[in-house]
């Protein structure tokens, strides 16, 4: 298999999950099926500001969707996360900025940002290559991109959909360390947590957490026990089932880790875009994935993704390894074709 | 992975797609069983790659430390082939300092990966040299085995030994090689003094 065949596979199958996922979240799209995960808004909008910039529509959905919705977002995380995905920072600036600017009631803008000359194309010059008029608040971070404008199509999540677990706990909790929380709890199957690993996941720092799970195991809300010299939680999901109005615990949306997993598929489409018209041997092609799935394993095995080492393959002979483990990570995102 | 006759093309082409990668240029010069192995003088497997030196400008320099563009090199195809992460090393670099067969590098058979390898073999009359004195100062084994396969002559023997002396002048040397050239058909061997 060629690797520009990998490359518009998994373009198109990442483009594919998060047309899906902004559909069930309250962007105005039309898609087949609905997902039984609870969606990671962050970690959502983050991997679309790398993966959209070969689409600019979609770019410009989650804006709308985003200044619509901005009450249930959380700057702090979308900061936090943003460390994690290999997206340039002043693109992710410029996306909060133009967010705060445009939502419909505005938030006070604390952007000190410098002008400063915009150079880098926000889009793909395949999708989007001529731009007469740049966007002041991109120009502003650094990026070019024709003047965005709300599409005024977005509207808010549904909380019956199993998808939008989030957005219900946000609207009862504040989107913070809370929320965020208890999502982790009330869908992840580990069974009981630790301070640690639930701060990873949720994005918040552990002493932020730490704090969140004490006053939640006081407020009866979750479980405290200890392991050794460890606390460990777990929510009492059958109470918490019934609160949500669901039919029991094993009706709760399933946990996905939306914060190892994302990162490193946005990683693998980036480095696919670069090497898909490479003049490189197909040996130094596969050295290179090689190498990007070792850097990248701790976070496709912490999503569950099958990574493909059960065999030496040598060389350029990794490949189709290559390959095959890019499909189990369409497969996961439930992308594959 | 192994290093025979069959991958050892293999190793220093990928070898060499990893220098170009890094901007690297390099130009070494290989003795041990992985030359005698690339010039068909010899049919085994080797763990490693010995360097004797790094060539710039015309001109040989030890190989330890390791360039620092050759050791991210050796590092990534040690990961891409199943290697020990040491398969390419200096370990016979200090022959150079007490000086190689006269000639040497106008002997080696030199082959270009790319442009960015190229790999100097020691020929097989430098091979003889370099193996009879392993043979010598490591003991039998696999070195006595690669020199027997190349069916040295007395006279490439004699020339050999005189120049090992060089590299280990003790009395102690000079006794064993007189032992091991016995016990390679060579009893008059004239060491000089």
């Amino acid at each position: 298999m060629q690797i520009s065949e990998i490359r518009d596979k998994v373009s198109q199958g990442l483009l594919d999950f998060a047309w899906r996922q902004w559909a069930q979240i309250g962007v105005s799209a039309t898609v087949d099926g609905a997902d039984r995960w609870a969606v990671d808004p962050e970690a959502l909008i983050l991997f679309t500001i790398g993966i959209a910039r070969r689409d600019p529509r979609l770019f410009d959905e989650m804006l709308d969707w985003m200044a619509f919705n901005h009450e249930l977002l959380s700057t702090q995380r979308l900061r936090n996360l943003a460390g994690r995905f290999p997206l340039p920072s002043g693109l992710v600036a410029a996306v909060t900025a133009w967010t705060r600017r445009t939502a419909p009631v505005n938030s006070p803008v604390s952007d000190h940002a410098h002008p400063v000359q915009a150079r880098e194309p926000v889009f793909s010059p395949d999708v989007l290559a001529f731009v007469s008029q740049p966007d002041p608040t991109f120009a502003q971070h650094g990026f070019i991109r024709p003047p965005a404008a709300r599409t005024g199509k977005s509207h808010e999540p549904d909380p019956a959909l199993p998808v939008n677990l989030s957005f219900r706990l946000r609207h009862l909790f504040g989107p913070g360390g809370r929320s965020e929380t208890m999502r982790v709890l009330l869908t992840c199957p580990d069974g009981p947590l630790d301070a640690a690993r639930i701060a990873d996941e949720a994005g918040f720092a552990k002493r932020n957490i730490s704090d969140v799970l004490t006053s939640l195991a006081a407020s009866g809300g979750i479980k405290a026990t200890w392991a050794g010299n460890e606390r460990r939680f777990t929510a009492y999901r059958d109470r918490w089932a019934l609160l949500l109005d669901l039919a029991g615990p094993a009706d709760m949306p399933s946990f996905v880790s939306w914060v190892h997993l994302l990162p490193a598929a946005l990683e693998i489409s980036m480095w696919l875009d670069e090497k898909a018209d490479t003049a490189e041997s197909g040996y130094l092609i596969a050295s290179q994935a090689r190498s990007l799935i070792n850097r990248l394993t701790r976070d496709l095995e912490a999503a569950d993704i099958d990574i493909q080492h059960r065999q030496p393959a040598h060389g350029a002979a990794y490949l189709p390894v290559f390959a095959a483990t890019s499909n189990a990570l369409l497969a996961r995102l439930g992308a594959a074709h | 992975m192994e290093i025979t006759d069959e991958t050892i093309g293999l190793l220093f082409g990928a070898l060499a797609d990893q220098l170009q990668a890094l901007g690297g240029h390099v130009e070494i010069v290989v003795i041990g069983g992985s030359a005698l192995t690339a010039l068909g003088l010899v049919r085994r497997s080797t763990r490693d790659v010995d360097l004797l030196a790094i060539a710039e400008n015309g001109e040989l320099r030890l190989a330890e430390p390791l360039p620092q563009v050759l050791l991210a090199a050796r590092a990534a195809v040690a990961a891409d082939f199943g290697l020990d992460g040491n398969w390419l090393n200096a370990g016979p670099t200090d022959l150079l300092k007490w000086g190689l067969p006269e000639g040497l590098m106008s002997r080696v058979v030199t082959r270009s990966y790319g442009r960015a390898l190229v790999v100097h073999f020691a020929n097989r009359f430098d091979q003889i040299h370099f193996k009879l004195f392993a043979m010598v100062d490591q003991g039998g084994g696999r070195h006595e085995a690669d020199l027997r396969a190349l069916s040295p002559t007395h006279g490439e023997l004699a020339a050999a030994a005189r120049w090992s002396i060089t590299q280990d002048p003790s009395p102690g040397y000079r006794s064993v090689l007189e032992d091991a050239l016995r016990v390679l058909g060579v009893d008059d061997a004239d060491l000089g003094d």
